[in-house]
């Protein structure tokens, strides 16, 4: 026995305004093609530098030539591909990525998952807010900077006081888009899971996590860029050896196509984890894009 | 289901009264002194204008709110929690969008962890029976609103919930789709004799569907009147005695309906 429908009339409701933006193109050919306007941008600045450099707008010895920049990277990836004046930080490109990543990364991954525990915790019960949330607060604003000299006196120099800022600096970031991704799950999901007989603890597990990931995930794309800003900052002083270590001694010896070339190799490997969170987030968040219409 | 046949109350409020403070310290009185009986197998409206207390009053018999005083009783027992025997449609079809159609149908049975293939059967049943079996994979933004409100009911019903508690559940959808919702809806209630309390402002919807309409009144929110609907099933609404029942209608909640 059937309820009688509309019949042909209802069909699969058609997008609001088209296809998501962004999905134009599939599979392969999306790698391969080139988005011109995406390039317009970078190519402008490499044109403008290159023009400043041509026209001496400024002593070579502070805007050294993007080929300069180049030779400088090659150098410091290969001592073969130098100019056969070895410098502090020739060949040491891979031992200096290992170790970036490593901080950049390992801090990243423990302080998110400390903030997604502790920020459900907080979103999710008042008195777990009450007894954590203010501190957190009036720790957020405090420069993290200032932290560093702490750091290297409670955990001496190496890995562990990068470790110890990349993790404090990541927790805060990322800490206040869980609680508030938490806390503004809708009150009618929670409403209608309770009443088909989920318990608290399965309702939070069910509905509000899940409703509250996409928040969580623009955390996570704050908390790596904060990874990386951190890790630069530790590697001034707490570690002698790392893309930031590299940029600051660069800054000390006046080589500016050094710097030039530690902050490229930064903007890419941040550019590439963050890719890599936007590639996950696309998948994990499906239901939210095609609610919207947007691709992330 | 026709009048004057005894039942027994199965939800009871005694004396309810909600009480609400605004954020400026100015008391509220959602509902004064409420008492009312809902009876089993029956469908019962509760009307009335913007303010006059019906969504808080099906709220509070949810569960999802607490009376300020007075009592709300299920076969005796005081209401305090939400629970699967009083199922609830909501305004919005409120889907959980990261989950299919099917998952969606699946939740109650297993959160609650009762026997699957049972529940499994029965949701095919469910979806068979508002023609939606081939969107079973779908997700909720992918089907129209009428779908929505229909998946969301049969959602309520995998639990085999006894009561059935509407809040508007109709409202945003265009006449058309309306009527047909209407419809499918009093058909399945019929079938499966529940018990059903609705909450509506529309008055033609409510005598469509009502055995017995409780009518509220906003400011404090009190009960005005109970009208017994004394009409044969299916309803025709343009039926003169249909009419006749909108009028007494109108005319006992307009006076009511604040500026």
């Amino acid at each position: 026995m059937t309820v009688e429908t509309t019949g042909n009339a209802e069909s699969v409701a058609p997008d609001q305004t088209g296809a998501p933006r962004g999905s134009d193109t599939a599979g392969l050919s999306r790698f391969l093609y080139i988005d011109p306007l995406k390039l317009a941008l970078p190519l402008g600045v490499l044109i403008a530098w290159t023009g400043a450099y041509l026209l001496n707008l400024m002593p070579a010895v502070l805007l050294p030539s993007p080929l300069a920049v180049l030779r400088a990277i090659a150098e410091w990836i290969n001592p073969a591909w130098g100019t056969g004046r070895p410098a502090y930080y020739t060949g040491t490109w891979i031992y200096d990525a290992l170790g970036s990543s490593f901080r950049a990364l390992v801090g990243f991954a423990i302080g998110s998952a400390l903030a997604i525990v502790i920020g459900v915790a907080v979103g999710w019960s008042t008195k777990a807010e009450r007894v954590i949330d203010p501190t957190v607060q009036v720790l957020r604003p405090m420069p993290r900077t200032a932290l560093l000299p702490f750091a290297i006196i409670f955990f001496g120099l190496g890995n562990l006081p990068a470790l110890f800022l990349v993790i404090y600096g990541v927790f805060l970031q990322v800490y206040l888009q869980v609680v508030t991704g938490v806390k503004l799950v809708s009150r009618d999901w929670k409403r209608a899971a309770a009443m088909l007989g989920a318990s608290s603890h399965q309702v939070l597990w069910r509905v509000v996590l899940p409703g509250a990931l996409p928040h969580i995930f623009v955390g996570l794309r704050l908390g790596i860029a904060y990874a990386w800003t951190m890790m630069i900052l530790a590697e001034m002083f707490a570690v002698s050896g790392g893309f930031g270590y590299v940029l600051w001694r660069g800054y000390e010896f006046m080589r500016m196509d050094i710097v030039l070339g530690g902050m490229i190799m930064l903007g890419i490997f941040g550019f590439i984890s963050d890719r890599i969170i936007v590639v996950i987030a696309r998948r994990k968040l499906a239901w939210a894009q095609e609610l919207s219409g947007n691709q992330l | 289901m026709g009048a004057g046949t005894v039942r027994k109350p199965i939800i009871e409020g005694h004396h309810v009264t909600k009480e609400y403070r605004s954020a400026d310290g100015r008391l509220t009185r959602a509902l004064d002194g409420v008492d009312v009986q809902f009876y089993e197998g029956q469908i019962t409206l509760l009307i009335g204008p913007s303010g006059c207390g019906k969504t808080t009053l099906l709220n509070i018999i949810a569960g999802f709110e607490q009376a300020t005083s007075g009592s709300v009783t299920e076969d005796g027992v005081a209401i305090t929690a939400p629970d699967p025997r009083r199922g609830v449609i909501f305004q919005d079809p409120n889907l959980f969008p990261w989950l299919t159609v099917w998952e969606n149908l699946m939740f109650g049975p297993e959160v609650r962890g009762t026997d699957l293939a049972e529940a499994s059967r029965r949701g095919e049943e469910l979806l068979a029976m508002v023609n939606l079996t081939k969107f079973r994979d779908h997700h909720p933004h992918q089907l129209s609103g009428g779908m929505r409100h229909r998946i969301a009911i049969i959602r309520t019903l995998a639990n085999a919930p006894d009561i059935l508690l509407a809040d508007e559940p109709f409202t945003a959808l265009d006449e058309h789709t309306r009527r047909k919702i209407q419809h499918d809806f009093y058909d399945i209630v019929e079938r499966t004799k529940k018990t059903v309390i609705f909450v509506t402002h529309n008055i033609e919807e409510a005598i469509y569907l009502a055995d017995r309409m409780v009518v509220m009144s906003p400011s404090p929110g009190r009960i005005k009147q109970v009208v017994d609907i004394d009409l044969p099933r299916p309803r025709n609404i343009l039926d003169l005695r249909f009419n006749e029942y909108r009028s007494l209608l109108f005319n006992l909640i307009t006076p009511d309906v604040v500026e």
